[in-house]
């Protein structure tokens, strides 16, 4: 199992982005290195690759505004 | 010379859309990159297609990808960069230039319609315009009159040029492999509410299964999107998942309807029309082009004379003949928006 997290785009301890979509829905299959969110902040576009093949799960729906750092899916 | 083919053109095959999603965005993006890497002779240019990467990101990634001899950013000058791609074109290389918004062929017209689309005919065939020119349209986010025109009939008027207009992220990809590959000059317009875009309305049918390696989707060939046997809407680009959504909506009423995405105006699949409508002889189109004298008309010519005596129902729902307002209310109700779309289908099986 592995976590996804918001990755860290600034030293603003305080900020916040949002999930701007999941490619893949809760309970999906994904592989190793498959693209599977896209993240924002401040109009910074990111893309989130898995690191592992699994089962995603989804913590933190799109469009939510999350800190980064934070758990935003699981990889079971 | 003969003008006969002789031999009979075989369409390239779609192959299976796979596991892995992308945005229409990233499928674009995915597809001029695969060209560039496998043609040294295609190259980017346009408006903030540079390190902006696009304002609707059809070009994402691509500057870091290739460096600023492939991916040219241009000064505010659509005439001098789009008149650039059409002489790069006839010396032989494949430019993919991208007119910011499909709003702005105002200034760059002779360029388009004067070179790009008739340097091969006056030529007769002896110089090729290998080019791609794409162009954001559409409206639904309250930019105003002159950023939210879909235009597409407009084009498609002009002879000479192909023109693709894709709704979804697998024909975003095969239609922009297709363009960049066809020796004839292509339009291409992207619907800004298709590319699955954060800050834009998200549609869950902006983001799809596509393909790894690179593959055509033929130009010239519509999709049944959706199969029915009541009625038929014949649409395309963000339309198609408007009535898509409708189709949805109405089959727990049991409206069967069928959902004809064109994917290309031109040339335009007749035949597609033609079969779905001598089947359900019912016939909307879903336009989100001006109304008159333009694609919805044509749609409509070409099942009358396919089909004479045969309709039970013809009729559009497209933008009325006015600019699109700025103000939401306004712009909304001139729109082709499910609440339209559904009422016509109703009117359309009631007559």
């Amino acid at each position: 199992m592995s976590q996804i997290l918001f990755p860290v785009m600034t030293e603003d301890a305080e900020a916040k982005g949002v999930v701007v979509t999941w490619f893949f829905e809760d309970g999906e299959q994904v592989e190793v290195g498959d693209l599977i969110a896209e993240i924002a902040m401040d109009k910074v576009d990111r893309e989130i690759k898995a690191e592992d093949a699994g089962v995603l799960r989804v913590l933190v729906p799109e469009e939510e505004a999350v800190m980064q750092g934070a758990v935003i899916g699981r990889i079971e | 010379m003969s003008t006969a083919p002789t031999t009979q053109i075989q369409l390239p095959l779609e192959p299976e859309a796979g596991r892995r999603k992308l945005s229409t965005a990233k499928a674009m993006v995915e597809a001029i990159a695969q060209q560039m890497h496998t043609d040294e002779k295609v190259f980017v240019m346009g408006e903030d297609v540079g390190a902006y990467g696009g304002i609707f990101s059809s070009t994402t990634g691509l500057l870091d990808e290739f460096g600023p001899e492939r991916v040219i950013d241009t000064p505010i000058s659509e005439t001098a960069f789009i008149g650039l791609g059409i002489g790069a074109a006839v010396e032989g290389m494949r430019p993919v230039v991208e007119l910011m918004f499909a709003d702005f062929f105002g200034v760059c017209m002779d360029q388009i319609y004067n070179h790009m689309a008739k340097i091969h005919y006056e030529s007769g065939g002896n110089v090729r315009v290998p080019m791609v020119l794409m162009s954001a349209a559409g409206g639904g986010y309250s930019d105003g009159a002159q950023h939210s025109q879909c235009l597409w009939g407009t084009f498609a008027h002009l002879p000479g040029m192909k023109v693709v207009v894709p709704s979804n992220p697998y024909d975003a990809k095969g239609l922009m492999t297709a363009a960049i590959r066809s020796d004839d000059p292509v339009i291409y317009l992207f619907h800004k509410g298709i590319m699955g875009l954060g800050w834009m309305k998200k549609n869950p049918r902006s983001i799809g299964a596509v393909p790894t390696d690179a593959y055509e989707v033929p130009i010239g060939k519509a999709r049944v999107a959706r199969e029915g046997k009541d009625v038929s809407i014949v649409t395309l680009s963000l339309s198609v998942h408007h009535s898509l959504d409708v189709a949805e909506k109405l089959a727990s009423e049991g409206i069967d309807v069928e959902v004809i995405d064109l994917r290309t105006v031109v040339p335009l699949d007749r035949e597609a029309i033609v079969a779905s409508v001598g089947k359900t002889r019912r016939l909307v189109v879903v336009d989100e082009d001006y109304q008159s004298f333009g694609l919805s008309g044509e749609v409509i010519a070409t099942a009358a004379e396919a089909l004479p005596g045969g309709l039970k129902h013809v009729s559009r729902v497209a933008v009325p003949d006015v600019p699109i307002p700025y103000a939401r209310d306004l712009e909304y109700s001139v729109l082709p928006t499910p609440a339209r779309i559904e009422a016509a289908v109703r009117q359309a099986v009631a007559g």
